[in-house]
């Protein structure tokens, strides 16, 4: 059985400029010790599929379909079951680790809380904590505890934060942007630590990153303008993309030229009718402006949605 | 925690707010004695119709207002060192005690009006902003924004008119009964005074409050801290509050140190005779003295109170702390 | 209070000795006369069957009578409870009674240097006191002083003093009066100018005071008695006061606020309330009542609530908008002390185009004084010169009553006829080279009390624009600035003191002396020359001649317009004290002691 199964999902906002379809009709799986890589742009939706599954979304936005983990719909659940899910069982690494950290605490404190949150008695949370620490790269557990989170770089931070998403041995970890405004020796350090805490578990890796991506996961998923248009193992991804946009992607990769895809992605206002990529997509037919493509499956579970692949 | 914000810093502070203190005694001194009008002239005319023009220049030669304006302020400068601030023209009495008394009482309706508002401002604002777009929020929000959108003036009004006049429960103003008549203690004296003003000052609190709590709950480490599954009161007291408070907390402090000059209409409503009413009424007699030593007394009161949230602050902000580390 | 013990008390007074000769009499005369039994009414002094205020031996046995009927026995129903006839009997022997709680605004009232330095007497009369005392009628009230004359030039004024004790105990003597003067002079207190003219006091005897002045002074003793009037300190105590500016009198133990007045200080709360009791020593009649505290209400409509629902007693100077809320409202009434303030439009003589007295003429006959005085509420219109008929009594010039009619028509022939201006076909007036007249009015100064300047300027600008053509334009400044337009505007509006009215001496303000001009830039040789003479004049018939001669000029070069009076509206409880319309006081306020000396307690809830 699949860890989680994400069937349908639609996150809609309403706003005064009106309804931000953010995410529209996703589907996706996740087997336990998986790794899957989420792609898009910013404003892509992939953010908010994380924060949906985990219930984290603001009272006003509007969930529809499923998201079943370990056959259980996240959508139904109460509020006390949810607590007794997050961080236990799903743990998110939050976007922007420097403020995702209580600024009036110190790094200890925060991780005795949620070390205590997943049910070591004070004693053992003290003691559990140069450990944890040093499992995230500390060498001297003791004087980052003593620190404050405005005193530590974005590396720590991020550090830290894995660690505290790990103080419960989550069964899926949702990684969103770790390696988001790091220098590459810190991203790659970050990497590697990802890949060393999620050896035995499954991990949801949200970046705009394709190649940190493409070190730590099995498969890949692109995301825009708020629904999947490709979705495959790693190798078929990279050698033979099938979208435009993924295409576009790699060849805005540094190795592969850097040629960034022309144009901005649509407003989740107004979505164009057909494809809506189609404005930006160099290979663009008549079809794509008039007909909204499905995700077609190319074999071999690889998806794509485009009217190329009819 | 005190060694650890380090000596330098309250020194610095200390000095700074020493610096305020002297530049805001020379405006104020400049700025009275360019006012139009001077207190022999006024009250020989409230007496009759003519200012002797020798009565005025003999009063000014006594007090020493016909000096040259440098020698003026020295004089007043080496006073206030000395400790002797004058004496008032209207009262005849030194300007010092008579403040010191005034100020007694007007801290007698200020301290607890302070707590309460303060206490109910943050309470109701945190509230409100923690359960933004519930019911509850909608109808603190309203409410208050009525409570803020009527002149205190009115309020005291209300409550005088209620609880004084119809019911009869609360004595009618001052802070004693006349003596022979039924004795009311200096609490139900000071509640209709205290209740108005604290009326008048939450709502104040409470916007910033609510707006305070409001972006902070926008924080990601909010989310992060749901995302953990903290339970919710966890996350308000041990998160939210903290972070919240403290942007709202020198607004406070300036907001209790501001409500000491602007207890006029409450205490000439409700006879109360403390600072506010001394301020008009010398404000209306030019009483030069009186009009310095008020404005060096505020004066002190809003840098104690800012040097005071200043002091407050690295107590509980370790950005702060680590800032004046640094320096 | 127990019956039986009450009226033991009545019984064993030795005064009503003689009350009981008259039972009998009074017996049979009271069942031939039951109108003399009257109900007792809300606002009728107990036992005052009468209504003459006052409780006579007469009414005060009926009443007892009535009352021993009743407990003795058992007829019908006494006309006076127990307390009601403790009452009478306090008001028949003058016993002092109650209290009365008047509203102060502003804490200085409290406070003695006001006396010394600023209103004087009448204010605050009710401790200290002059010597003598103005009153309506143009004569004078005796203070401390029994008697008084002046030598032939005016220039020595003898004082013969009461047998008076301050309130300590201590006799009050001439050295006192020396004192008070040489006092107020070498410390430079603000009223020494009152006596600028007193050369020396000297006391040939404790009760003889006499005033040398440099100048003849015809009305010295108006001099002494108002705005402000002299008190006279004791000085035994006031000698040991180095400097009076800085006395703090609360925190001077038993020396407390010593006069010679009917009332004497009993308690005080700084900034609360200031609470006096009669002076049971007192040297001229003792007040009927017992207490007088005077509570500081800084707030007009604190002050309102606080009459209707009883915390005080009387709440004067409102204006008239609260009278009129007032009206109708149980047991309040409100009366008026008339000529309070006289308003008038004033013309600075030197500039243009005031400087022209057809000008002013043609505008005297342009005021609607009828219709200003009602815009004001409760005011009188002026028809005089200057002196106001009411306080100057026969020393107003009958000639220049109404010289000046309102008649826009004898305006414009006025116009018409002067070589500067010009009026057309409308009856518009221009200058003669066809200008517009234009007025800039400043206002804010003493006639601003309840915006009547601006109230008058409404009345009279209708006219004066839709009719006359001119172009008025005013403009309200703060007094400081008042002060400073008024000598560069040709037009300003402006009151003063009722008592600035009173006498021919006021006509001095006119006067251009050596020294310096006058208010309204005035300089009419003839005039000063008669001003002159009058203050060499001491005979009164004479002076009054003088005056009148005086009034005729300034009718003829009119420095001002006269426009109306206003008087003081005072609301009182007419369920507590009676007595306070019979009585008026000279200047605006009430508490002047002529007053309180009056008011007696209608009901036993006074106190």
């Amino acid at each position: 059985m699949e860890l989680i199964e994400i069937k349908s999902l639609k996150v809609t906002f309403p706003t005064e400029a009106g309804l931000v379809r953010s995410v529209d009709c996703v589907d996706l799986q996740l087997g336990a010790r998986e790794k899957l890589g989420l792609i898009g742009e910013t404003g892509s939706g992939k953010s908010v599929l994380a924060h949906a599954t985990l219930r984290l979304l603001q009272p006003d936005a509007l969930c529809e379909g499923e998201i079943l983990y370990q056959g259980r719909n996240l959508l139904d659940c109460t509020p006390t079951e949810l607590r007794r899910l997050r961080g236990r069982e799903l743990a998110l690494i939050p976007q922007n680790p420097s403020r995702a950290l209580n600024p009036l605490q110190t790094v200890g404190k925060q991780l005795f809380e949620t070390l205590r949150q997943a049910g070591y008695s004070k004693k053992e949370a003290v003691a559990k904590m140069p450990e944890l620490l040093r499992s995230v790269g500390a060498i001297d557990p003791d004087s980052w505890a003593k620190a404050y989170p405005h005193e530590c770089s974005g590396g720590m931070c991020e550090r830290i934060v894995i660690a505290l998403s790990l103080a419960f041995s989550p069964s899926l970890l949702l990684a969103d942007e770790p390696t988001k405004g790091l220098d590459s020796l810190n991203r790659a350090r970050i990497i590697t630590l990802l890949g060393e805490v999620t050896e035995n578990r499954a991990l949801l890796f949200i970046t705009h990153d394709l190649e940190a991506a493409a070190l730590l996961c099995t498969r890949l998923a692109l995301m825009y303008a708020g629904e999947l248009v490709e979705l495959g193992d790693k190798a078929a991804v990279f050698e033979n993309p099938l979208h435009p946009y993924t295409r576009g992607l790699l060849f805005a990769l540094p190795a592969r030229g850097m040629q960034p895809i022309p144009g901005r992605s649509p407003p989740l206002t107004a979505l164009p009718d057909g494809c809506r990529f189609h404005s930006r997509c160099p290979e663009a037919i008549a079809r794509c402006r008039s007909q909204h493509p499905p995700l077609f499956d190319t074999g071999n579970g690889h998806f794509c949605r485009c009217w190329l692949y009819v | 925690m005190v060694l650890e914000i380090g000596n330098r810093y309250i020194l610095r502070r200390f000095f700074s707010g020493l610096l305020a203190f002297l530049l805001s005694i020379t405006l104020t001194f400049f700025l009275l004695r360019s006012l139009p009008g001077d207190y022999m002239t006024d009250l020989l005319l409230e007496i009759g119709r003519y200012a002797p023009p020798e009565l005025v220049a003999s009063f000014k030669h006594e007090v020493g207002l016909d000096l040259p304006l440098p020698e003026q302020y020295l004089l007043y400068l080496t006073g206030i060192l000395k400790g002797n601030w004058g004496h008032s023209f209207e009262y005849g009495l030194p300007v010092f005690s008579l403040i010191r008394e005034k100020l007694y009482w007007t801290l007698v309706l200020l301290l607890p009006s302070s707590l309460l508002s303060a206490g109910l401002g943050m309470g109701f604002g945190a509230y409100s902003g923690w359960k933004n777009g519930s019911k509850t929020d909608a109808f603190l929000l309203h409410s208050l924004v009525f409570v803020g959108a009527v002149p205190s003036y009115c309020w005291g009004f209300a409550g005088l008119f209620i609880f004084s006049f119809r019911l009869g429960l609360l004595p009618f103003g001052g802070y004693v009964s006349l003596p022979g008549t039924e004795p009311a203690g200096l609490f139900r004296h000071a509640l209709l005074p205290v209740l108005t003003l604290t009326l008048c000052s939450v709502p104040g609190i409470y916007y910033l409050m609510r707006n305070s709590m409001l972006d902070t709950l926008g924080e990601d480490y909010i989310l992060a801290a749901r995302a953990r599954g903290f339970s919710e009161s966890r996350i308000l007291f041990q998160h939210a509050l903290p972070n919240s408070i403290l942007p709202v907390l020198t607004m406070t402090s300036l907001h209790c140190a501001h409500m000491l000059a602007g207890s006029v209409f409450i205490e000439t409503i409700f006879a109360w005779p403390g600072l506010g009413l001394l301020t008009y009424s010398a404000l209306e007699t030019h009483d030069l003295p009186l009009l310095q030593g008020i404005f060096l007394v505020d004066t002190l009161l809003i840098i104690i109170a800012n040097l005071t949230a200043d002091l407050l602050y690295p107590l509980i902000d370790p950005r702060i702390r680590s800032r004046i580390r640094g320096e | 209070m127990n019956l039986k013990s009450f009226k033991f008390r009545i019984l064993k007074e030795n005064s009503l000795q003689p009350v009981r000769s008259w039972f009998c009499l009074l017996f049979i005369l009271g069942l031939f006369l039951p109108a003399c039994i009257l109900p007792a009414g809300a606002s009728v002094i107990p036992g005052d069957s009468s209504g003459d205020t006052c409780v006579s031996d007469e009414e005060l046995a009926s009443s007892i009578l009535s009352y021993m009927e009743y407990s003795y026995l058992g007829k019908e129903e006494p006309h006076l409870s127990a307390e009601e006839l403790s009452l009478a009997a306090h008001n028949f022997r003058h016993i002092p009674y109650g209290r009365v709680v008047i509203p102060v605004s502003s804490e200085g009232d409290f406070i003695t240097p006001n006396i010394w330095y600023k209103m004087g007497v009448p204010t605050g009369s009710l401790i200290y006191e002059g010597l003598v005392t103005r009153n309506r009628d143009g004569n004078y009230d005796s203070w401390l002083a029994e008697s008084w004359n002046s030598s032939k030039d005016a220039k020595v004024w003898t004082f013969r003093l009461k047998e008076a004790k301050w309130q300590d105990g201590e006799p009050v003597s001439s050295e006192d009066v020396k004192f008070t003067h040489d006092y107020l002079k070498d410390k430079k207190l603000k009223l020494a100018f009152v006596l600028n003219s007193v050369e020396r006091v000297e006391c040939p005897d404790a009760r003889t005071a006499i005033f040398y002045l440099e100048n003849p002074d015809p009305t010295f003793p108006d001099r002494l008695s108002h705005s402000p009037g002299i008190a006279i300190f004791p000085k035994h105590i006031w000698e040991n006061v180095e400097n009076p500016a800085s006395y703090d009198e609360y925190a001077s133990g038993d020396t407390h606020f010593i006069g010679s007045g009917p009332f004497r200080y009993k308690a005080a709360e700084r900034g609360q309330y200031f609470l006096l009791e009669a002076n049971e020593a007192y040297h001229g009649d003792s007040p009927y009542v017992k207490e007088v505290a005077l509570k500081l209400i800084p707030d007009a409509s604190s002050r309102l609530f606080a009459l209707q629902s009883g915390e005080i007693d009387v709440l004067p100077e409102i204006t008239p908008v609260e009278a009129e809320k007032l009206k109708g409202k149980d047991n309040i009434k409100v009366y008026n002390i008339p000529d309070a303030t006289g308003y008038e439009i004033a013309f600075n003589c030197e500039l243009f185009p005031t400087n022209d007295p057809l000008f002013r003429q043609a505008l005297s006959h342009a005021v609607n004084r009828e219709n200003a005085s009602n815009t004001l509420g409760n005011a009188e219109p002026t028809e005089t010169v200057f002196l106001l008929p009411d306080l100057a009594h026969d020393f107003v010039n009958p000639d220049c009553i109404r010289k000046y009619d309102y008649d826009i028509e004898k305006t414009r022939a006025i116009f018409k006829a002067s070589d500067n201006f010009s009026v057309d076909s409308d009856g518009k007036v221009r200058y003669k080279n066809g200008d517009q007249i234009h007025l800039k009015i400043p206002l804010g100064g003493k006639a601003h009390m309840n915006r009547a300047d601006e109230k008058i300027l409404n009345a009279i600008k209708m006219d004066w624009e839709d009719k006359l053509g001119f172009d008025v334009e005013f403009e309200v400044v703060p007094k400081d600035i008042y002060l400073e337009e008024i000598g560069e505007s040709p037009i300003f509006i402006d009151g003063m003191p009722g008592t600035m009215h009173d006498d021919v001496e006021d006509l001095n303000n006119f006067y251009r002396s050596p020294a310096g001009s006058n208010y309204y830039h005035y300089d009419n040789p003839k005039y000063n020359r008669l001003m002159e003479e009058l203050k060499n004049t001491t005979d009164r018939d004479k002076r009054k001649e003088i005056g009148y001669r005086m009034q005729a000029v300034l009718a003829e070069d009119v420095p001002t317009i006269p426009v109306c009076s206003t008087g003081t509206l005072v609301a009182y409880r007419t369920d507590r004290f009676t007595g306070w319309e019979s009585v008026m006081p000279l200047q605006a306020g009430i508490l002047d002691k002529k007053v309180f000396l009056n008011i007696k307690p209608v009901s036993s809830q006074a106190s």
